[in-house]
């Protein structure tokens, strides 16, 4: 991972420095559907940079926008507006010698359900002209690394979830990618696989300034892996950092989320942030989300005050301090896996 | 010496790169084959549904029959007439007659038809233009009435002998030839039994407009079958695609440096082979059934090769237009049905409607569809022994109208499936 670890970009600012390998510039994606009034904004004005040899982490709930933003990096959806720049060049979708060079694994597996699982890499690898020899002794490394080598002459059809997602993730990585997209990878693998591709991601970055762009909803995994990490919702990039700078400004401390039985409004939040001390107290949705240092010795005291409020707490929510704190913290919602 | 170096390397790369072009679209084709032959379903539609109805087939119709309540002859009479104590006797006269005042059914109540339709000329050269006199006039018959006619009905030791010219591809004419020998057999024999003798011999000998005889329904009916086999292939190139657009392994390629034309080529060349083989297996359960054919069977199976490539380029654009496998092969279903009805024209007498004129080759409106270009030639082949010279403008034709349907079919996948999408 060469990428510098400085803190830089905020959201809304487009940034032109000589090492990005991607650049995104205002841009934007309205789906228009007939049985809905209003277009939604699935991507909505982003405009940020990723740099060569980062690992870009995109951590977003449900319908932030995640897979739409992939789809238009990778040229297989067209923007509404805005610009997309590889190395400074505007994204040609035509051009085979960018198209060597991304390798994208789609959310949903694909894959032709006739072949084996060897032929499915096979053709996919001859596609992108790699040489019969070299291309049989990636295959088997991939499958290896995969544990898939025992099933490679299984019709993939016959595959269990887990592998055809192995067999999905070997795909788009065949032609040795140097910018690697990879959309919710991590869902479904077992913990063996998923150690694998973490390990094999790591390496697979440090070497010749690779670029893997990755959504997931495993905050850890994003955390330790990702050089920055953009935290969307509705189409907006809320937050654009390092995880060390985000967890600094934005999830100082653990976060406390109180489900209320009824209705409550802001003098409810003015009470606790009153009556506990060191705590930042915010209305969120039918929450009340509460940041501070070692909340679980402060549960008992908030639940009394709440209580005396007229209120009653249904659930409590404990995150101890994370990338997962300020995903909380930003969006006021979990991250549903 | 660095320069000579540096043309070879363009020259290793540029054979290298072909050599890529012909991996890419041999890896894909190689793809669909497993696909197409891993799929039961596509045996069962693409071979054994043609062959078992043209083993059905071959069974009923095997024998020629016609629909026809009247057949028109025409009449060429070179009877000179003989004389006989100075009365000339002029047989081939009453023949025609004869063969004007027969009529059917004797059944009281209902009004007589007359069997035979006579037209009569002088002069008849069997040229290349007999079978367009014959398309003309609606002819089923020609009858030719020898110069000594009369005589030889007076000799009694000799046959009687006429000769006839038809097109045995029709059905009509072997009605018509079965009429016509039982009134010229009883005309005989009444004739010579008034001049006092027994009824004697009769001899019919058989022309043919370059034709070989003996030709049934059957014969007629095996390109539609052959051709059924192949327009079955429209089902499985749409499907397989939008499968492949359904299942996004489209996108999977989309994004890899393929090109439009490796893909489809793949599946063309994938649809070529498969073809090839329903080809093979096909004509060969029609010679097993008795199909009567003089002419060359590779070029009737090139032709309808050549066909069949145009059947991939409707499922291309079936498949354009498709956004689930279920529907393109609804949609196949359909549009195989005109195609495969088209070819069974010939045999139902449906005649081509002219669309334009090059030097005299008609290009029929139907031509438009290859199945009914593909059709006519292989009976002109198979059942004229007509050769490729003959049918040169049909063969040309098919290759354009082949041409055009693939490039059509290329720019719509580009176009509609291979583009970024909108949504
Ligand atoms: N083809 C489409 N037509 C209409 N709306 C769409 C389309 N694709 C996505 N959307 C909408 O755009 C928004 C963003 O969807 P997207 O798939 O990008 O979310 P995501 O962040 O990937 O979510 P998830 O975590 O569930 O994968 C959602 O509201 C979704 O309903
Ligand atoms: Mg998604």
């Amino acid at each position: 991972m060469t990428a510098s670890k400085e803190i830089e970009t905020q959201e809304g600012e487009a940034v032109r420095d000589i090492g990005s390998s991607i650049e995104v510039v205002d841009l934007k994606k309205h789906f228009t559907s007939k049985n809905l009034d209003e277009a939604v904004k699935a991507v909505d004005g982003l405009s940020f940079s990723i740099r060569k040899g980062e690992i870009f982490g995109l951590l977003g709930p449900n319908g932030a926008g995640k897979t739409t933003l992939i789809r238009m990096l990778v040229g297989l959806l067209k923007p509404s507006s805005g610009q997309i720049l590889f190395n400074g060049e505007e994204l040609n979708v035509n051009s085979s010698k960018l198209k060597s060079v991304i390798g994208y694994v789609p959310q949903e597996t694909a894959f032709w359900k006739e072949l084996t699982v060897y032929e499915n890499l096979s053709t996919i690898g001859t596609m992108y002209k790699i040489p019969n020899k070299e291309l049989k002794e990636r295959i088997d490394h991939l499958l290896e690394g995969l544990y898939l080598t025992e099933h490679k002459k299984k019709l993939a059809s016959k595959l269990s979830g887990g592998m055809q997602r192995r067999l999905n993730l070997a795909m788009g990585m065949v032609h040795h990618p140097q910018i690697l997209l990879l959309d919710e990878v991590f869902v479904g693998l077992d913990p063996q696989t998923r150690n694998y591709l973490y390990d094999y991601l790591r390496d697979f970055a440090s070497k010749d300034d690779k670029t893997i762009i990755i959504t997931s909803h495993l905050m850890e995994i994003v955390d330790s892996l990702s050089d920055r990490v953009g935290i969307l919702d509705l189409g907006k990039m809320l937050a654009l950092d390092t995880p060390e700078n985000l967890k600094n400004t934005h999830g100082k401390g653990d976060i406390l989320l109180l489900e209320i039985d009824k209705e409550f409004d802001e003098s409810l939040v003015s009470k606790i942030d009153k009556s506990v001390t060191d705590v930042s107290v915010e209305k969120k949705e039918q929450n009340i989300s509460i940041k501070t240092l070692n909340a679980i010795a402060k549960i008992p005291e908030i639940l009394n005050v709440v209580e005396a409020e007229g209120y009653n707490v249904e659930d409590v929510k404990l995150t101890k301090q994370s990338l997962e704190t300020v995903f909380i913290s930003l969006t006021g919602k979990e991250l549903r896996v | 010496m660095d320069e000579k170096k540096n043309t070879q390397n363009k020259f290793f790369s540029i054979t290298q790169n072909i050599g890529y072009e012909f991996r890419t679209t041999l890896k894909l084709s190689l793809k669909y084959l497993k696909e197409i032959f891993r799929s039961k379903l596509f045996l069962i539609i693409a071979v054994a549904l043609p062959a078992v109805l043209m083993i059905f087939m071959g069974v009923i119709f095997g024998g020629p029959i016609s629909a026809v309540q009247s057949f028109n002859i025409l009449v060429i009479n070179e009877d000179i007439g003989y004389t006989n104590d100075t009365i000339t006797y002029t047989f081939g006269d009453s023949l025609i007659s004869t063969l004007e005042t027969i009529t059917y059914p004797i059944e009281e109540g209902e009004d007589p038809i007359n069997i035979f339709y006579v037209y009569e000329t002088d002069e008849y050269n069997q040229s290349t233009e007999d079978y367009l006199i014959y398309e003309e006039h609606g002819l089923h018959l020609t009858l030719i009435i020898p110069e000594n006619f009369s005589e030889v009905i007076f000799n009694f030791d000799i046959d009687v002998k006429v000769t006839v010219v038809g097109d045995p591809v029709t059905g009509d004419y072997q009605s018509s030839l079965t009429a016509f020998s039982s009134i010229y057999d009883e005309f005989v024999g009444v004739v010579r039994l008034s001049l006092g003798d027994d009824a004697g011999h009769t001899v019919i000998t058989e022309n043919y407009l370059d034709i070989v005889g003996n030709t049934t329904i059957f014969d007629l009916m095996v390109p539609g079958f052959v051709i059924i086999g192949i327009v079955m292939n429209i089902v499985f190139v749409s499907s397989i695609l939008t499968e492949e657009y359904e299942q996004k392994t489209l996108e999977k390629l989309q994004l890899t440096p393929m090109r439009t034309i490796h893909l489809i080529g793949g599946l063309a060349l994938a649809q070529l082979l498969v073809a090839l083989v329903q080809i093979i297996v096909l004509f060969a359960i029609s010679l097993a059934f008795g199909y009567n054919a003089i002419g060359s069977y590779i070029l009737a199976g090139i032709i309808i090769w050549i066909m069949s490539l145009s059947m991939s380029a409707i499922g291309m654009i079936i498949a354009s237009v498709s956004k689930k496998a279920t529907i393109a092969s609804s949609i196949s279903s359909v549009v195989a049905i005109p195609l495969y009805m088209i070819t069974f024209f010939p045999v139902w007498g449906i005649e081509a409607i002219p669309m334009f004129q090059i030097n005299g080759n008609v290009f029929g409106v139907f031509d438009i569809l290859p199945t009914n270009l593909a059709t006519n030639m292989v009976n002109q082949v198979m059942i004229y022994g007509q050769t490729l010279s003959d049918i040169g403008f049909e063969f040309v034709s098919l290759i354009i109208v082949t041409l055009i349907y693939l490039t059509i079919g290329v720019v719509l996948i580009s176009l509609l499936k291979l583009r970024p999408k909108k949504e």
